[in-house]
């Protein structure tokens, strides 16, 4: 009955851990006050998706953001300078990242600044992409989801940093 | 008539004493009320003795099996309601664009932040590498 018993709550663990997404950290927060929150829907994706420029300003130029935001799902971005909200966001989103077996992409650290980046998908495609940036200040959360073909969003990025 | 207490406080001499003695009437229908609790008995450690090992260790996986279901359903309930439907921040699309073109660019913000700090990092190796160089030639 012990091994029942363990089976039992390795079952209710791995499921209240598969439960947490982006989704779930967005209607958790965005209602609270001192935050600020921006939702897009798949449907919105869609409309954007038909607007007849989808290009972005860079130094040199401009980005075609057309092949990245056309397989895009949906895109959560919270932000807050509320202590205990940060605090609980912090929380939410280390537990949340470790869950789904997220990939951390890209770290970094400076005067008390933090930077964390993540993706979860296959060599060939993302299917989230989360980042996460605290300063003292501010804690900003964001988590894009769709079917983003990985050398279109590193390209994408590519030149945005330029 | 004698209490159960009595009873237990006497002496099996006296006991067998009392058995023996025809005076004493014999409650009626006594004999068919204590042949109906030993019947009752063995029928209850019979039906125990049909539970075999096997079948036992079944039933109590079953039951656990089941037991677990219930968690797993429960587990599904609790933290993953009936999702709401979730309110566009924005119904321009032009607006909701502009959004996203913020959060890329804020991305590639940070990350040009971290390439520069991996490029200030490789910078400072230049030297001590410059030095084992000239080590090495030496």
């Amino acid at each position: 009955m012990k091994r029942i018993l363990t089976v039992a709550a390795l079952l209710l663990v791995t499921i209240t851990s598969f439960a947490q997404t982006g989704r779930n950290i967005y209607e958790k927060y965005s209602d609270n006050d001192g935050v600020s929150a921006v939702y897009i829907s798949p449907a919105m994706f869609k409309l954007i998706g038909k607007l007849p420029e989808i290009k972005a300003d860079v130094e040199d130029g401009t980005v075609d953001l057309a092949p990245v935001v056309r397989t895009l799902t949906g895109m959560y971005i919270l932000s807050s300078e509320n202590p205990a909200i940060r605090e609980a966001l912090a929380n939410d989103v280390k537990k949340f990242v470790s869950s789904k077996k997220y990939e951390l992409l890209m770290e970094a650290k400076d005067n008390g600044q933090t930077m964390k980046m993540y993706t979860v998908g296959d060599q060939k495609t993302v299917n989230s992409f989360v980042m996460y940036a605290i300063d003292q200040e501010e804690t900003t959360f964001i988590c894009i989801d769709g079917n983003i073909n990985r050398q279109d969003l590193e390209k994408v990025l590519a030149e945005q940093m330029k | 008539m004698k209490k159960i207490e009595d009873i237990e406080m006497m002496e099996v001499e006296d006991l067998l004493k009392l058995a023996s003695d025809n005076s004493v009437p014999v409650p009626s229908g006594l004999e068919s009320r204590i042949a109906e609790t030993l019947l009752s008995q063995k029928v209850s450690e019979d039906a125990g003795k049909g539970d075999t090992p096997a079948t036992s260790l079944r039933t109590r996986w079953i039951t656990g099996l089941a037991v677990a279901a219930a968690c797993t359903v429960a587990a599904v309930f609790l933290h993953n309601p009936a999702q709401t439907e979730l309110k566009d921040t924005f119904d321009d699309p032009y607006l909701a664009y502009a959004e996203v073109e913020k959060a890329f660019s804020r991305i590639s913000g940070e990350m040009s932040k971290a390439a520069d700090k991996t490029a200030q990092a490789a910078r400072k190796m230049e030297k001590p590498i410059e030095i084992i160089r000239k080590i090495k030639e030496k």
